[in-house]
């Protein structure tokens, strides 16, 4: 088959499942408005063309599973027939089998030898019959019989549709400009370097980090999708099963305009779809029983998208039942994952945990859509292999939620650099909750429970593991003078992972690793470091796993733990990517300054305020940052220190907000100006001490 | 041609090995390579080849040759499907041609294991050539 031959046909199928797609949506819309005339002439039009390509290209079978579709089209929109929901499913059928002809063809280029006269039977049928006047009731339909396939070839969706996308071509443009900067960029930095200017190297490099980090800006945009492609699925999904279940379900969709990246798409698509069948399954009651307890008969089946805190969030809500707390409870029990006083103390919410534990069902009877045991853990270890969690919330009688959170993108992702015998690591930020600085003494803070060593926190026991012992580089336990602790979160687990030192937060991009390094189940890739070296990426949950992490109780917010004192501390951004934090009794005021205003006789950057003269003191030099010059037509924001001797101007880029925490640190981890550091909003931040940059100005 | 293949050739344990030319992507004479603790022990590291992260691979192991490995070895970087890996070899030889007349079965000298990993041999003027399987070598490798 020539090459031309072959794109036709790849257009072809690219073309026809989109249209199925749309077929599947308005055919769903249809039922509940048999009479638009805007869907009926879409439905029409979108066989009609299935029809005739196919029959162009040969595909007689193909052509005559779509014309007798058409054929029925052609009755609803000429009016001679009303929908119902018994031409819609026969419509359906006919949806599936031009799917699963399609899958033949993608994968042998020949339509294949399936007998799909059965669906074409049930279509001559209606056709044949005469029109009914009043739309039946819904009839719990035996699910539409698909034509016996080859196992192999599966009815559904084509590897093309995953393979391609679409993309705003307001973006490419973007993307050639930001690409012709580059090349000037690079072009500048080969001059200089050529002609050995290295003072105006820092400047080049300068615009070179700018102008990639908008290209990558762009490009990780051409990537992101709209989430409205999987929830436009649903309808679908929804009708199919409610049906084999014999209940009425309602679906109610938010935030389609949330985009996701294309392949993280792909990737929750079928936890998506286990969550919703499950949803209807076992979460929303029979109508009777809907009734009896003064509940609509419709039940609700919501789905949520939006953005928020660098992740995407989805909440699949039902206002059915609720899980059964009791029966995982006893399951709980009965299989040995709980015992003794724990059993007393768990909460509602953490034994709805164990709902995600391999092989764990308290369905009774396992029906073919779920039940099965299999679903719940292989929807969580889904999420987690892209990075993403999940959790679950539920009340008796009156539905459950499920939420789930999904990085914006796998590949590339702030991670925070570690050294462990030498060996550079880096921890995903998604997973890291806080850093916590050990000194020698704290060796001793270190408890042993059931042989595993545990370190406890702010009054609440932190299971530990020593990276360096678990990748076999040496023993565990503090070797030097200090060592660092990061802890972390996964599959609803804290735990603290003990490294030598640690870096800074850097954004990486994330590399696969050869398949045949998979087993060792505690890399999750390699990146490459900016001065060229290999450094390997954590699998947090892998690690903690080979570390033999118990699956202790813990909440992802802590909840009445004894409290340290909690303060005030106002979050700021210093520089372009550092992010520090102050106490916010220690600011008297904000003050908005613009760049005129700033004057600076001797080097020394002081504002009239007040009557007073205020030194400027930009934090981004405390932080080892380069001073920056100030340009009229600015504003500068200055955090007002009036504590000490005099006061002082404190310069940062940007206030963000205020948060209230309960950061603890012990005094020992100071080091010079700064104070600690802590995970807030997701960023590394250093915790800064007014009081002492403040006094060590005025020496 | 016909009946004429073309060879790179290397040197791992004093023996010469080969792998159809066509495979080799290019050959490095040193790297940094990085340790990845926990790999089998075939795996030597990983390196950076211009952006890219391939797994170094030492054979020795399952080709059943004793351990010394030299301290810098030279690297081969083979293409495996859509994948480039790196054989750290000993030494790089000449590309060979031989002609498919003069193929052998492997030699019963050679240890059973390491006989599953060669395909068969080629007498050269003064020496042996050793085609080496590189899949059946790499899942050895990856045990």
């Amino acid at each position: 088959m020539s090459d031309t031959d072959d794109r036709i046909i790849e257009e072809f199928l690219a073309d026809s499942h989109e249209g199925l797609d749309r077929l599947d949506r308005d055919l769903i819309e249809l039922e509940k408005d048999p009479q638009s005339q805007r869907i009926l002439a879409d439905a029409f039009r979108t066989l009609h063309t299935i029809k005739g390509t196919c029959s162009f290209l040969g595909y007689s079978r193909l052509e005559h599973v779509a014309h007798a579709g058409e054929s029925l089209m052609s009755k609803l929109r000429s009016g001679a027939r009303v929908a119902d929901s018994e031409t819609t499913s026969a419509l359906l059928g006919v949806v599936d089998a031009v799917r699963a002809i399609l899958a033949r063809i993608e994968s042998t280029r020949d339509e294949g030898a399936g007998d799909y006269s059965s669906v074409v039977a049930r279509v001559e049928k209606l056709l044949g019959g005469a029109a009914p006047s009043a739309p039946a009731p819904p009839a719990p339909d035996a699910v539409a019989v698909l034509p016996a396939v080859d196992a192999d070839v599966e009815p559904g969706r084509s590897a093309i549709e995953a393979s391609q996308l679409r993309v705003d071509v307001g973006l490419l443009d973007r993307l050639m400009n930001m690409v012709g900067e580059l090349v000037l960029a690079r072009n500048q930095m080969v001059q200089f370097v050529a002609q050995e200017q290295w003072p105006l190297m820092p400047q080049a490099a300068q615009r070179l980090n700018h102008v990639t980090s908008r290209l990558q800006e762009e490009v990780m945009r051409t990537r992101m999708q709209p989430v409205g492609s999987l929830l436009a699925r649903l309808p679908r999904v929804v009708r199919d099963v409610a049906r084999e279940c014999g209940k009425h379900v309602a679906l109610e969709t938010e935030g389609a305009a949330t985009e996701l990246d294309k392949t993280l798409i792909e990737a929750i698509k079928d936890p998506l779809l286990h969550l919703v069948r499950n949803a209807i399954d076992h979460g929303i009651e029979r109508p009777e029983v809907r009734q009896g307890r003064g509940k609509p008969l419709e039940g609700r089946l919501r789905i949520v998208a939006y953005h928020e805190g660098g992740q995407v969030h989805l909440e699949v809500s039902d206002d059915g039942d609720g899980i059964p707390v009791e029966r995982v409870r006893e399951k709980a029990i009965e299989r040995g994952l709980v015992q003794g006083e724990e059993i007393e103390r768990l909460t509602d919410r953490e034994w709805l945990r164990y709902i995600f534990v391999p092989g764990f069902s308290t369905a009774d009877k396992v029906t073919s859509i779920s039940g099965r045991g299999v679903g719940m853990d292989v929807v969580r270890a889904s999420l987690e292999s892209i990075g993403g969690t999940i959790d679950v919330d539920s009340r008796k009688g009156q539905g459950t939620t499920f939420r789930l959170r999904i990085p914006l993108t796998l590949a590339i992702i702030p991670a925070l650099m570690v050294e462990q015998h030498g060996e550079h690591f880096a921890i995903p930020q998604v997973s890291l909750l806080e850093l916590v600085r050990l000194r020698r003494g704290d060796a001793n803070r270190i408890e042993m429970v059931h042989q595993a060593p545990v370190l406890r926190l702010r009054g609440r026991l932190l299971p530990l593991l020593f990276l360096g012992e678990q990748l076999g580089l040496g023993p565990g336990g503090m070797a030097g003078e200090s060592a660092q602790l990061a802890v972390v979160h996964a599959s609803g687990q804290r735990f603290g992972i003990v490294v030598d030192a640690v870096h800074d937060t850097e954004e990486i991009v994330v590399k696969p690793l050869h398949r045949m390094l998979r087993p060792t189940g505690v890399y999750a890739g390699a990146t490459i470091l900016g001065d060229g070296r290999v450094a390997l990426i954590l699998d947090v949950p892998g690690l903690g796993r080979r570390a033999g992490i118990a699956v202790h109780e813990e909440d992802p917010e802590p909840a009445a733990a004894p409290a340290a004192a909690l303060e005030d501390l106002l979050l700021v951004r210093v520089a372009e990517d550092r992010w520090a934090a102050v106490q916010a009794s220690r600011v008297s005021r904000i003050e908005v300054f613009e760049g005129r205003a700033i004057e600076s006789p001797d080097d020394q950057p002081a504002v009239q305020w007040r009557g007073h003269v205020l030194p400027i003191v930009p934090l981004a030099r405390v932080l080892g940052r380069p001073a920056q010059r100030f340009e009229p037509g600015r504003h500068y924001h200055v955090l007002v220190h009036t504590r000490g001797a005099r006061p002082l101007g404190f310069l940062v880029d940007e206030v963000e907000d205020i948060v209230r925490t309960s950061a603890e640190l012990s005094p020992a981890d100071a080091h010079g100006p700064v104070r600690g550091r802590a995970v807030l909003r997701q960023r590394i931040t250093d915790l800064l001490e007014l009081d002492a940059i403040a006094a060590s100005e005025a020496a | 041609m016909n009946g004429t293949r073309a060879w790179c050739t290397f040197r791992l344990d004093e023996k010469l090995y080969a792998v159809p030319v066509e495979h080799v992507q290019e050959v490095l004479r040193s790297a940094v390579v990085t340790r990845v603790p926990l790999a089998p022990r075939a795996v030597r590291g990983l390196i950076n080849l211009r952006g890219e992260i391939v797994t170094v691979v030492d054979l020795r192991q399952p080709l059943q040759l004793p351990s010394a490995k030299p301290a810098s070895p030279t690297l081969v970087v083979v293409r495996d499907g859509a994948s480039s890996l790196t054989l750290a070899v000993d030494a790089i030889e000449d590309v060979t041609w031989t002609r498919e007349e003069e193929f052998e079965p492997c030699p019963d000298t050679l240890h059973p294991a390491a006989r599953e990993m060669i395909h068969g041999c080629y007498k050269l003027s003064n020496d042996l050539l050793l085609v080496l399987n590189l899949e059946r070598a790499l899942c050895a490798a990856a045990a």
